[in-house]
């Protein structure tokens, strides 16, 4: 019987569509601003240390909570993008300029950095001439070589123009056009760049997808959210490497370019063993109270120090 | 008896000629009152004494030498407010109670220009515990409040037990910091344009930061032993997480660590050695020629981003070289990594591993790539007068091989090639084989058998 519904049915029809929008702001509210608290912990190699996040609205910190040696607290203000390093060690912190901002200020100096540009045993019966390094420095304290298979005094003579040759030998005939080789493509120094690659789950209770980033030799999987907040790794201390900047210290400003969080991440070797991993392994929305703000500020007592010339 | 009385006379006859021969002195009357001849105190000590025990603050320019050690209680000992400064410490100390440091021994106060401090000692009651710090004393060694002072030389100063800062110069206004010592320091140890001939221990943050560091020493707790631009001669060890030796420019450096961040990191490292026995890297650099690296956990022996000439990397379970190009190095693995890794070309290099692959690199020249377990011993998409190894897998895998070795000791193929193999040679020892496949061969060789499905030419 169709008619026109009645008081407590259309009571009900706006209490579902109030509940529906309030979940969908709730929703929304967590993706734009989490609040609460992220611990992870971060292996590389015999080394497992665990973080604690604290995310507030504004800011954020990162900090080591098990460790057996003094580490720096980061403090990041989320809206200037401004860092600042406590040091409990010595009751000091130092306050960095964000990196766009530390970029365009930047003088040029005199002192100023040119830019970087993105023996053991020999084998049975030795190496031929030209073979192997011809002046590898000494190794003092090294651990020795072992020992070779010696298959050297098993091996038959070789035909003359067989094997390892100082010279390409003369007089041989020409090989035919051979087909394209099906094998592993040339690797050139390329720019890494982050690539989706499409496959999703849920972590955590967070929705994932996966990215991947290669270099020479190891690929970094990642699982991240969008649900969280923008990626901010762990820093130690200022500056950064004059050397080459390894994987795991380029990934973190991919993520928070594209504002996405980590909820697990494993560089591995192409042979497969594992050389760093990030994990989280718990999410706790929690709104902070105003004594918990007080983690954004150095502590009273605190000494500011000068931030690093370069 | 006469003759003696005879010989005295003319003794004496002669002697009273002599002085009758003998020219006039002169007047022994004085000419008048006597002068001074003596030099004044100023000639031999143009030095101003400081012959205070409490606070000083040298507010003129001039020389000024120490008479007698200075204890404060809170504060700075000495303070210069002017320019044209030597301050000779002449071997007395500068030290401070004060409980919660704030105060320095040598404060460079108002963008000081030319100032020299020489010879004493600058002490605190700081310590370091755990690599925490505290305690009385000084906050800073010696310091500069307000602009960086420009041609500051501090030289045979030692500073102790100092909660922030040993000493800090600032860098860029050529400020110079030689034989000295600083030990127990919170934050920076050393701080200066150029630092030599120096030493730093037991400092909480870095060691020594320098534009120019030269036969230094530089030991921290925290996070970085030596920072400098150009490193030359110098030692850095980092017991905490970080970098040893962090330079754009090193030579002749060693950096030891035992964190996750590289011993040794640099843009272009020559003759340079960094062993890790954390889980970071060995030794990073853009460039490295002439090094060596070691790490004992899983990270890189030694990472060349660009080119390693004449190198050496080891690692416990990582990647014992890795380079885009290397010429002439060795790198080993003692287990599952790869021994030596040359993304784009490997000339005269040897790798070895545990159980991973030995050498692996897209084309080999002269090269040995040997693994002790089933896995490749050389592994290249082009290899030229290569010879590779295997305990159980393929000894040399590649596409083209030109005037190659490849052993197997068992189960393996002594060389694969799946494209082309010419001047080769494939042996296993204790397995079926074929000692050599080849998808085209030419004038090869194997043992027990060659397998060459596609064409072949002058086989034996």
């Amino acid at each position: 019987m169709k008619g026109k519904p009645s008081a407590s049915s259309r009571q009900r029809l706006a209490a579902t569509i109030f509940a529906i929008a309030g979940c969908l702001a709730a929703l929304a509210s967590t993706a734009a601003a989490f609040e609460g608290r992220i611990n992870a912990v971060m292996v590389q190699g015999n080394e497992t240390n665990a973080l604690l996040y604290t995310v507030g609205t504004t800011s954020l910190r990162v900090e080591m909570t098990a460790t057996n040696w003094p580490n720096p607290v980061d403090i990041l203000d989320r809206n200037s993008g401004a860092l600042t390093l406590l040091f409990p060690n010595n009751r000091s912190f130092v306050q960095l300029k964000p990196a766009s901002e530390a970029a365009t200020s930047a003088t040029p100096s005199p002192l100023g950095m040119p830019a970087p540009v993105g023996a053991g045993p020999m084998p049975p019966g030795g190496l031929p001439p030209g073979v192997g390094p011809q002046s590898a420095p000494v190794a003092p304290s090294m651990s020795a070589m072992p020992t070779p298979f010696g298959a050297g005094p098993n091996m038959p003579a070789l035909p003359p123009g067989v094997g390892p040759q100082t010279q390409t030998t003369p007089g041989m005939p020409p090989m035919p056009s051979m087909p394209a080789m099906p094998m592993m493509p040339m690797m050139p120094a390329a720019k890494m760049e982050l690539q989706a690659t499409g496959q999703k789950t849920n972590l955590l209770g967070f929705a994932c997808q996966q990215y991947v980033l290669k270099q020479r030799g190891e690929t970094l999987e990642i699982w991240v959210t969008d649900q969280l907040l923008p990626y901010q790794p762990y820093v130690q201390n200022q500056p950064h490497h004059f050397g080459p900047q390894r994987i795991e210290e380029q990934w973190p400003g991919m993520l928070t370019s594209r504002k996405l969080f980590p909820l697990l991440a494993s560089l591995r070797y192409d042979n497969g063993v594992e050389r760093f991993r990030f994990e989280v392994t718990s999410v706790t929305p929690q709104k902070l109270t105003d004594e918990e703000a007080k983690l954004f500020q150095p502590p009273a007592g605190y000494v500011e120090i000068q931030p690093l010339p370069f | 008896m006469n003759n003696r009385i005879v010989t005295s006379l003319c003794v004496l006859c002669a002697i009273l000629c002599a002085v009758q021969r003998a020219p006039a002195q002169g007047s022994l009357t004085p000419s008048g009152p006597p002068g001074p001849t003596m030099l004044t105190l100023s000639q031999i000590e143009p030095r101003t004494p400081i012959t205070n025990a409490a606070a000083v603050t040298i507010s003129a320019s001039g020389s000024y030498y120490l008479t007698a050690n200075i204890t404060v209680t809170n504060g700075s000992a000495i303070t210069i407010t002017a320019n044209q400064v030597t301050l000779d410490l002449n071997g007395f100390t500068l030290s401070s109670t004060e409980a919660s440091p704030t105060g320095t021994g040598i404060l460079l106060a108002g963008g000081d220009t030319d100032i020299t401090i020489l010879n004493g000692h600058i002490k605190g009651g700081v310590t370091n515990s755990g690599g925490v710090y505290g305690g009385n004393g000084f906050a800073n060694g010696i310091y500069y409040s307000g602009s960086i002072p420009v041609n500051v030389r501090v030289s045979g100063v030692s500073v102790s037990g100092c909660l922030l800062y040993g000493i800090y110069l600032g860098t860029g206004n050529s400020t110079v910091v030689e034989s000295c010592a600083v030990q127990t320091i919170g934050v920076y140890g050393i701080f200066a344009t150029s630092v030599a001939h120096s030493t730093a221990v037991q400092c909480g943050t870095i060691a020594i930061f320098a534009s120019t560091a030269s036969d230094c020493y530089a030991s921290g707790t925290g996070t970085q032993g030596l920072v400098a631009i150009s490193a030359n001669n110098c030692i850095g060890i980092c017991s905490g997480s970080g970098t040893a030796v962090n330079a754009a420019n090193a030579s002749n450096c060693t950096g030891q660590s035992a964190g996750s961040g590289p011993a040794l990191s640099a843009t272009t490292a020559n003759n340079c050695q960094g062993k890790n026995t954390g889980s970071g890297d060995g030794l990073d650099a853009v460039t490295a020629n002439n090094c060596q690296g070691q790490c004992t956990g899983g990270g890189y022996g030694l990472n060349a981003s660009q080119t390693a000439t004449g190198c050496y990397g080891t690692s416990a379970t990582g990647i014992g070289l890795s380079a885009l190009a290397a010429n002439n190095c060795t790198g080993q693995s003692g287990s599952s990594g790869i021994g030596l890794s040359a993304t784009q070309i490997a000339t005269g290099c040897y790798g070895l591993s545990g159980t991973g692959t030995g050498l692996v690199t897209y084309v080999a020249n002269n090269c040995y790539g040997r693994s002790n377990g089933s896995s490749d011993g050389l592994y290249a998409n082009i290899a030229n007068n290569c010879f590779g190894e295997s305990g159980g897998g393929t000894g040399l895998d590649c596409g083209i091989a030109n005037n190659c070795t490849g052993y197997s000791v068992d189960t393996g193929t002594g060389l694969n090639a799946t494209v082309s193999a010419t001047g080769c040679y494939g042996f296993v020892a204790g397995g079926p084989g074929p000692g050599l496949f080849a998808q085209n061969g030419n004038f090869c060789f194997g043992i027990p058998s060659v397998s060459v499905p596609g064409n072949n030419y002058n086989m034996p």
